[in-house]
């Protein structure tokens, strides 16, 4: 069995602060961030690096919604320096599934999801904020609130003019609010 | 013991946001930033715009809004004094926020300050 270790891994280095990691062909330095993040699999060489944990995430910059889904873990409890919680894993991963099928929806009706992905941003109240608003949907706005547990409902807000509709929705009905968004008709 | 202020329709209110409730492409906020039912802000005449920032940035936040009373008092909302350690301006917004209270805040509030997208600080 071949069994990567540490001690293996380093042999092949130039350098002793570096290593070279054969998945991604790159030669990186070990700091001991790096170190921690590196998971080291059994009978392969493949190696993976978990980048999130290299720097602190940058939410001015970073607008991707997968990445800041993820990167929600990151927040400890008063995270908005007043008294908001932290958020749970259960409650990302029930993020992380609205976001799986907002692509399959997107990919099922031809939809370019880059120009539609919504803004993630973390509620003050615990909940996880999806947004189609702002500039890019002039027309039509979208707010989407994922709740603190399942013992809640997810919420929803439409806006289209001065109208205003909001209500609580369930995973199965998500595709018809996304269709009154994007406009699609049967 | 001094007496609370007394908030009226006049008066300015000033939130805190955390980097992430905040569109930095578009420079506005989110309803992200405005839902707990205890809200907390600073009463604008018993700080300044400056102190209150100062305030939020040594917590780590960066962008700073204002909200008139009076819209928070129209939605049916209650604004009490509530003075803690170091900060005498501080407040609650007391009420549910419903989203789509939460939304008319974030598209009426204005932005006071928030420094630009590649300041590293």
């Amino acid at each position: 069995m071949n069994r990567n270790t540490w001690g293996n891994t380093l042999q092949h280095t130039q350098h002793p602060e570096t290593a070279f990691i054969p998945s991604i062909s790159r030669q990186i330095s070990i700091t001991p961030i790096v170190k921690a993040a590196l998971v080291y699999t059994i009978n392969n060489e493949a190696l993976f690096i978990d980048s999130r944990k290299q720097e602190k995430f940058d939410w001015r910059k970073n607008k991707n919604a997968y990445q800041r889904i993820i990167h929600l873990s990151d927040l400890e409890d008063k995270w908005d320096s007043y008294n908001a919680p932290k958020f749970s894993k259960q409650q990302i991963d029930f993020a992380l599934t609205l976001y799986s099928y907002l692509r399959s929806y997107c990919f099922a009706r031809n939809i370019d999801f880059a120009r539609t992905e919504p803004f993630v941003a973390p509620c003050s109240d615990g909940m996880i904020l999806f947004e189609w608003s702002g500039k890019r949907f002039p027309n039509k706005q979208l707010e989407i609130y994922v709740p603190i547990s399942d013992k809640h409902s997810c919420e929803f807000l439409k806006t289209e003019g001065d109208s205003e509709l909001e209500g609580e929705f369930h995973l199965g009905e998500f595709n018809l609010i996304l269709d009154w968004l994007f406009n699609f008709e049967y | 013991m001094a007496e609370l202020y007394q908030v009226n329709s006049s008066d300015k209110l000033l939130r805190w946001l955390h980097p992430g409730q905040f569109d930095w492409d578009e420079n506005r906020p989110t309803s992200a930033a405005f839902k707990d039912n205890e809200m907390s802000v600073d009463i604008l005449c018993l700080t300044t715009i400056e102190e209150s920032y100062d305030r939020a940035k040594k917590l780590g936040k960066n962008a700073l809004v204002s909200i008139p009373a009076k819209l928070v008092i129209e939605k049916g909302l209650e604004v009490k004094s509530d003075p803690v350690d170091g900060n005498d301006a501080h407040a609650v917004i007391l009420g549910k926020k419903t989203n789509s209270i939460a939304k008319f805040l974030a598209t009426n509030c204005k932005v006071e300050i928030y420094p630009p997208k590649d300041d590293p600080n």
